[in-house]
């Protein structure tokens, strides 16, 4: 019995490593576990130890002489027992033909590749990356393309015949998307898919920020007295004007109204406005077309009809796709602030929290309540960047701080 | 004119036209692939020339090219192969009608490209010229070649450079299907010579007698050093531009429509005593004899080897 | 619409006289595109003109009679001259249909095309337009030998300013023909002249098919075969053949060379996987190479198998007969390139 001393990987990187000191002789009796030598790494020294109990039978290399990791360093066996003739960096059987082929000694990576020329597997792209998607070794897949070559046939054939268990896995990791949602009730099962997708397909963020709504509150205040006298039939709530205030400065920031699918980035001009609606077993999104040509109390209209309608189910479904940017309120249920997902694939979306009280401080230094108003924008990281979120939330807020800006 | 060159020109035409005639029937059959434009008509023209041409002169010819292929020595029987596409063909059946070549006899090959020949004669001639030699070369071309610029640059280049080169013109009246007279800004195709600096002759191209007369003076010129002379030789086609062509542009009035050079050969060799009337119809049943063994030698040679698809592409 | 089944020849000339009837500024200019001119008795009394050739194949036969010999001009035998003039007509008004006769004359005919058609307006920063329409004809098969049988469209192709279309069946001859008229660039129409007398149903109407996009004219899932003018009928013979083995094969007719259909071709790879391009050019430098150099780029991860090309072998095209079959693609050597690519797909071998 034998047993080979092995040059060892000790990092990521390290490709060859260095002998520094044998403490051995050949012909020294080893024990197993025994230090036979110390190398080192561009930045360890490690002691390598015999594997077996025996005799040093062969040294592959002297002090400073640089070895490729997975090269035979020395061998240990019985003593009188024959040495196999080692050749300078010859690797040990237990390394992989691929770690070999990174090394960078030219030299040995010729013949390596010529020597292990038998084994190269031949596989076309798209059988290695499916191979790779299921995490299936191409070494035990055989191949039955021309050359030999491993073809997506083959790559299918080995998951069907993996063991029950990990061909579910397997299985799974291709059709996970379809099985979404199974056994749900079909509202469910939209959300469930719709959910999924949207945090599959995007790098969501959210951002946090209060907002002042004193003038806001004031300003509101205002208008639904104007509107009572002109007998518009609109309620004018605060969703209203955060919508009003949203397309705005939407407008500025075109990234923010805008999908992103199948490798397309889309901003739009116009602004067609989801307002996420909760039902009683589920979660609509109508939505308010050209919210961008709307003023204040047409969008306050507008808002009632599509919410009433999608409450009572008689929502075209045209009403309930084909938006730019969604807001959804939190607000009536105490939330404060919270991690809105992305209406897919839309690249934004404003959820609004509980209206907070909250004291601060006036310009001449007395302290007196305010209204404030929590937003969480969550985006899309792959678009847009944290900073033109926080310019979206920093233009939002001036219009909300300044909200006779919403009628001008 | 001698009568060893008058029975020499006599057997010439001959064999030119029964090759012809009988190309044109075999192509009828079926036999022979792609396009055919036959001689027949012009005889006078390449024997008058090829008269006075030693192996060692240099011809380029035409798409119209089997009259001057057989009248400067090249194998008629590998001729009539290479036209049916078989193994014995001068080309191993890999040219065809408009490719057949034999560079050994000076014939530089039949040319599929109108106006293709006027800068390969006069690179012949500048081989001639700069190893000295005591050649020439002929460049054939048709009136509808005329009109190609190749014809202006290939002329002035041989001026220029006092090529031994004779630029020989055969005008049967139509370029493909379309007549001189409307092709070409000048009535003549000689007349243009003078802007090259070199003479223009146009002669009788059915009398051959004019054609050799005309093409002995230029040679010496050539081979004198004196450069380039172009030879217009009026003449007609008998058949059409290609087999098959229906030659509605042919009227009744077309210059030379109704002569044939052959049979006023004949008479003028008889009369001017190159040549008997018996020796002349020996002459005529030896060149069909020899015609006929030409298509049964090409009829018996087998289709060439698959592999020569793929032979000599690079020296 | 009124369909006819009509020839691929007749599909061009109807395609041409249409387009002469709608815009007085379309001419047809080449040698004996017409022919017989100054010829008397082709003179009708009423001053209208017969051909003598109506093009050396007979496919322009009648347009002079209809438009005269003002609009379909019978040029000397001059290729630079008339191509020149082409160019220089189309750059200030006219929209010429300019016929080389064959695709090998290009050598005379080139530098109108290399150098001035195709560049004009690029060089000129946009302030000119170039439309002109080359109809030649390309292709082995009819015994014209190795200057009259080349195939020549991906020469063309390669040249930046042109875009190069060759159909495949009398319709799409016409609906082509007439949209490259329209273009307002130089378009080469790239006819095989062993289609000529390929019949088919061809509606009446002047209609157009767009250039620069390919035609799926057979849709399958394990193996895509793209193909060029004759070469589409080769495809569809082999999707025939190995249907029988239960192979499902897409065809897709290019129909344009350049700017060819990436969009189709990539998304029918990204779908089988596998992917062989019939081009009767010669095998290098060509279009079959143009798509496998692209598609290994862009649907390198879709490949279930090498990119297969059929072409030409590397040879001047031959005269003989049997040597010039040997030559052009057909469906037996498609199948021995593909054997490879779908040997996993099925259990007998196929040759």
């Amino acid at each position: 019995m034998q047993g080979t001393i092995v040059m060892p990987k000790l990092g990521m990187t390290m490709k060859e490593g260095t002998i520094v000191e044998w403490y051995k002789e050949i012909g020294d009796p080893v024990a197993k576990g025994e230090a036979v030598l110390m190398i080192s790494s561009d930045k360890l020294n490690q002691d390598i130890e015999a594997p077996i109990d025996g005799m040093l039978l062969a040294r592959n290399g002297e002090v400073d002489d640089e070895l490729e990791v997975g090269a035979v360093i020395g061998v240990v066996g019985a003593k009188g027992s024959v040495v196999p003739e080692i050749e300078k960096n010859a690797s040990a059987p237990t390394v992989t033909a691929a770690e070999i082929s990174k090394t960078t000694d030219q030299q040995s990576t010729v013949e390596k590749s010529s020597e292990s020329k038998s084994a190269r597997i031949f596989i076309t792209p798209l059988a290695r990356r499916m191979a790779a998607e299921n995490e299936l070794d191409i070494q035990s897949i055989k191949g039955t393309g021309g050359n030999g070559r491993i073809t997506k046939q083959d790559v299918l054939r080995a998951i069907a015949e993996l063991p029950k268990e990990e061909a579910a896995v397997a299985a799974d990791t291709v059709k996970t998307r379809t099985k979404v949602g199974e056994g749900l009730t079909p509202m469910r099962k939209a959300i469930a898919q719709n959910m999924r997708n949207s945090l599959e397909q995007s790098a969501q963020l959210t951002l946090h920020r209060k907002v002042t709504a004193d003038s806001l509150l004031d300003f509101q205040k205002l208008l639904a007295k104007e509107i009572e006298s002109n007998a518009i039939d609109a309620r004018l709530t605060l969703t209203v004007f955060l919508a009003k205030a949203t397309v705005l400065a939407l407008q500025s920031l075109k990234k923010m109204n805008a999908t992103y699918a199948e490798g397309r980035l889309t901003e739009f001009d116009e602004v067609h406005l989801g307002i996420a609606t909760s039902l009683e077993n589920g979660l609509v999104v109508p939505v308010i077309q050209n919210a961008h040509q709307m003023t204040i109390s047409q969008l306050a209209k507008e808002m009632k009809t599509v919410s009433e309608a999608a409450r009572n189910g008689t929502a075209d479904p045209g009403l309930l796709t084909g938006s730019t940017f969604t807001i959804t309120n939190l607000g009536a249920t105490g939330i404060e602030y919270f991690t809105p997902i992305l209406n897919a694939p839309e690249t934004g979306i404003l959820g609004v929290g509980a209206l907070q009280d909250e004291l601060t401080l006036t310009e001449d230094g007395s302290v007196k309540v305010s209204k404030k108003i929590p937003l969480s924008l969550t985006f899309d990281h792959q678009i847009l960047d944290g900073a033109d979120a926080a310019q979206f939330l920093g233009s939002l807020s001036s219009i909300i701080e300044s909200p006779f800006r919403l009628v001008l | 004119m001698n009568k060893e060159t008058a029975l020499w020109i006599y057997q010439k035409m001959n064999e030119i036209r029964y090759f012809e005639d009988e190309v044109h029937r075999t192509f009828g059959k079926g036999l022979i692939p792609g396009f055919v434009h036959l001689y027949a008509g012009e005889e006078a023209v390449a024997t008058g020339v090829m008269a006075l041409l030693e192996n060692d002169d240099y011809i380029t010819s035409t798409h119209r090219g089997h009259g001057h292929a057989i009248a400067k020595g090249c194998d008629i029987n590998g001729m009539m192969a290479e036209i049916m596409g078989k193994k014995d063909g001068l080309g191993g059946g890999k040219g065809g009608s408009m490719h057949v070549a034999d560079v050994d006899k000076g014939m530089l090959g039949a040319n599929g490209i109108v106006g293709g020949g006027f800068g390969l004669a006069a690179g012949a001639a500048l081989s001639i010229k700069t190893k000295g030699l005591d050649n020439v070369a002929v460049c054939f071309f048709g009136d509808g070649a005329s009109n190609e610029g190749t014809f202006h640059e290939g002329l002035n280049l041989a001026s220029i450079l006092d090529l031994p080169v004779i630029f020989v013109c055969e005008n049967n009246q139509f370029g493909e299907g379309t007549p001189f007279r409307y092709a070409s800004a000048s009535e003549t195709v000689a007349e243009r010579a003078p802007a090259y600096n070199m003479p223009g002759i146009r002669v009788d191209g059915m009398d051959v007698e004019a054609v050799y007369n005309a093409t002995k003076e230029a040679i010496e010129r050539a081979k004198a050093g004196q450069g380039p002379t172009l030879i217009e030789c009026d003449t007609y086609r008998q058949y059409g531009h290609f087999e098959g062509d229906e030659q509605k542009y042919k009227t009744e009035d077309d210059p030379n429509r109704d002569r044939d050079p052959i049979p006023e050969f004949r008479e003028k060799a008889i009369k001017n005593g190159w040549m008997t009337g018996k020796e002349a119809d020996k002459i005529e049943q030896e060149a069909k004899k020899t015609i006929e063994e030409a298509v049964a030698f090409a009829e018996a040679s087998p289709l060439p080897d698959e592999e020569t698809l793929y032979t000599d592409i690079f020296a | 619409m009124t369909n006819r089944n009509i020839t691929f020849m007749t599909a061009i000339n109807e395609a041409m006289a249409q387009a002469m009837r709608k815009d007085e500024n379309v001419i047809l200019i080449g040698t004996d595109v017409a022919g017989g001119a100054e010829v008397d008795h082709l003179v009708h009394d009423d001053g209208r003109y017969d051909d003598a050739f109506g093009g050396v194949f007979g496919l322009s036969k009648g347009l002079v009679t209809e438009f005269g010999r003002e609009r379909v001009i019978d040029t000397p035998i001059a290729e630079h001259g008339y191509f020149s003039a082409a160019v220089g007509a189309a750059a200030t008004g006219l929209r010429p249909i300019a016929e080389l006769m064959f695709n090998d004359f290009v050598g005379f005919a080139l530098d109108p095309i290399l150098n001035q058609g195709a560049k004009m307006r690029y060089m000129f920063g946009g302030k000119a337009k170039i439309p002109l329409t080359v109809r030649t004809v390309h292709g082995a098969g009819a015994g014209a030998a190795a200057q009259h049988s080349q195939t020549l469209y991906g020469m063309f192709g390669a040249i930046p300013g042109v875009k190069v279309v060759v159909p495949s069946n009398p319709y799409d001859a016409k609906g082509l023909m007439l949209a490259a008229i329209e273009e307002d660039n130089l378009v080469v129409f790239s006819e095989d002249k062993m289609l000529y007398g390929m019949k088919g149903d061809v509606p009446e109407d002047y209609y157009t098919i767009e250039i620069g996009k390919a035609n799926v004219v057979r849709s399958g899932e394990e193996l895509t075969i793209v193909a060029i003018g004759k070469m589409v009928q080769v495809a569809e013979e082999v999707a025939n053949i190995l249907a029988k083995d239960d192979i499902s094969t897409e065809v897709i007719d290019l129909r344009t060379v350049a700017p060819w259909d990436q969009e189709t071709v990539l998304e029918s790879v990204k779908k089988t996987g596998r992917l062989i391009v019939i081009d009767e050019s010669n095998p290098h430098n060509n279009t079959a190479t143009d798509i496998a150099s692209v598609v290994a780029d862009q649907a390198f991860d879709y490949l279930d198998g090498p990119i297969k090309t059929v072409c030409a072998p590397n040879t001047p095209v031959p005269f003989a007969t049997n040597l010039e079959q040997a030559y052009i693609p057909n469906a037996a050597k498609v199948l021995k390139v593909a054997e490879e690519l779908i040997v996993d797909l099925k259990k007998e071998p196929m040759i």
